[in-house]
């Protein structure tokens, strides 16, 4: 491949992956929900993807290419790893077949998670930005919030849940 | 565990990665036999995953202020976001002494140790005015495209993008990023913790501060990003330069981050990748990148960088595996 070639192909491929990343590494979530294991299949992913970049066929989606190549990253990772239980082969199969399914949600999600956010009481929402958004463990959220560390994981998982249950409200609304 | 709001419980638990061996075989068989337990598990997995995306911002809330550790050369240490346990350790952490190479920290669990390896220019203050053109050749110099090194009004230098360009300098290349790189000496820390006779996990961690300024070049730039990149070889430093960029297939380990800004805010960005005992350099580098993946270069006007920061992790057995 000429230099300039490579070096534009550098600029692309970095273009498009920056562009697919969040997508991608939502969608490894749904499988691997920690998201440590999360972020180093898509490391994985995206070094498969730039040693496969010469077989790209640009007139296809890069995402629907790259998130093939994150599928098998994510069927490696849970073949070598045992860190923790894991959703069965045959369960993430299900689950992706069904991810099509959930798309008037997805778009609900990008259109009033902020909105929803703002409508958490102060603690919960106070512990879901240090969970998320600050990245501390709820070991170190406990010691800063005076709490156990299992009242932490309970509020937090209450807070995804009346998140949830908020961003339905949103979207039935809109179709109302 | 028959009604639905058992299978809530147990899809949030699983989320935080705190169900048995017992319950994740229980809750796939659900995921596999019962349809609604499988789009509420989607539902929560994707709400789960979206408030893991970092360009995500609370709205009107104050972040919650986050200890920080200052170090004896006044070198500042900030949060290491990834992995959070390690950020946990160190907000913990017990400082112990200096090495030739920085400040080592001894933290909750007495086999992890994070040590700040040397940055020439971390923070801009012994430099001033524009940063030599070209790939570095030599290690601890920072070069690359049109940047400059500016004194903000409170004394404090930063660095500055200018122009996006082809640093090659080769006819055709793309011109879409500015970019600034420095080669970093990794054999001293490789000898010192004899990376390739331990079982221990080592990783380095890039961190800088980024801040946007409104400039009149705005309106053009609607998709310009600020990046951080290291990479990892085993070569010699006059070498990566002379194959770039096709060199980065040969990267050891690579690792990179991203983020836009509006004008008027400022993020630190950090990128962590496995310190792979072959390795005998770092490639560091900063970026802003117009977006446009344009190959004629641009003037990008109100980018800086500061504060960048490379910080050395060994750990036992964190979980966490980098890609080669």
């Amino acid at each position: 491949m000429p230099q300039a070639d490579s070096s534009n192909d550098q600029e692309r491929f970095t273009r498009l992956l920056l562009e697919s990343e969040p997508v991608i590494l939502r969608s490894i979530l749904v499988s691997i929900p920690h998201r440590a294991d999360a972020r180093e299949i898509l490391q994985e992913t995206a070094v498969a993807l730039w040693r496969q970049f010469d077989t790209y066929d640009s007139n296809r989606p890069f995402l629907n290419w790259a998130m093939g190549y994150a599928r098998i990253e994510t069927r490696r990772f849970l073949a070598r790893e045992s860190r923790r239980a894991q959703l069965s082969r045959k369960a993430i199969e299900a689950l992706e077949q069904e991810m099509q399914g959930t798309q008037a949600f997805d778009s609900g999600l990008e259109a009033h998670l902020a909105t929803c956010l703002g409508k958490l009481n102060e603690k919960p929402r106070r512990l879901v930005q240090g969970y998320y958004h600050e990245g501390h463990s709820p070991k170190v959220l406990s010691q800063r919030e005076n709490r156990s560390v299992e009242a932490i994981y309970k509020t937090i998982q209450r807070a995804r849940r009346d998140l949830q249950a908020c961003i339905e409200r949103q979207l039935n609304s809109e179709l109302a | 565990m028959t009604n639905s709001t058992d299978w809530q419980d147990l899809i949030q638990k699983h989320l935080d990665g705190l169900t048995s061996e017992e319950e994740a075989a229980a809750l796939s068989d659900q995921i596999v036999s019962n349809e609604a337990v499988r789009t509420d598990y989607l539902k929560a997995a994707r709400l789960h995953g979206a408030l893991g995306d970092e360009t995500l911002e609370l709205d009107d809330h104050e972040p919650i202020p986050f200890p920080q550790v200052e170090a004896k050369n006044n070198t500042r240490i900030h949060s290491l976001a990834w992995p959070r346990q390690l950020a946990a350790a160190i907000i913990a952490g017990i400082f112990i002494g200096l090495t030739g190479l920085g400040v080592v920290w001894a933290v909750n669990s007495p086999r992890i140790e994070v040590r700040v390896v040397p940055v020439a220019g971390s923070s801009f203050e012994s430099m001033s005015g524009a940063v030599p053109i070209g790939f570095p050749t030599e290690f601890g110099r920072w070069s690359g495209d049109p940047a400059e090194v500016i004194v903000d009004a409170d004394g404090n230098h930063q660095l500055r993008f200018l122009k996006t360009a082809n640093v090659t300098g080769k006819p055709g290349g793309g011109a879409a990023a500015c970019n600034v790189f420095q080669l970093i000496d990794l054999s001293s820390l490789q000898q010192q913790w004899d990376t390739e006779n331990s079982e221990d996990q080592f990783t380095l961690e890039l961190s800088a501060n980024f801040r946007r300024e409104a400039a009149p070049t705005d309106a053009e730039l609607p998709k310009s990003r600020l990046t951080i990149t290291i990479q990892l070889y085993q070569a010699e430093p006059d070498s990566i330069g002379k194959a770039w960029p096709n060199i980065t297939r040969e990267a050891v380990s690579l690792s990179n981050k991203a983020l836009r800004l509006a004008p008027g805010e400022t993020s630190t960005l950090s990128a962590s990748c496995l310190l792979d005992s072959e390795a005998n350099l770092a490639l560091i580098s900063v970026n802003a990148n117009s977006g446009s993946g344009a190959a004629t270069p641009a003037d990008l006007g109100g980018y800086y960088v500061d504060d960048v920061q490379l910080t050395a992790i060994k750990q036992p057995a964190l979980p966490v595996r980098y890609v080669k």
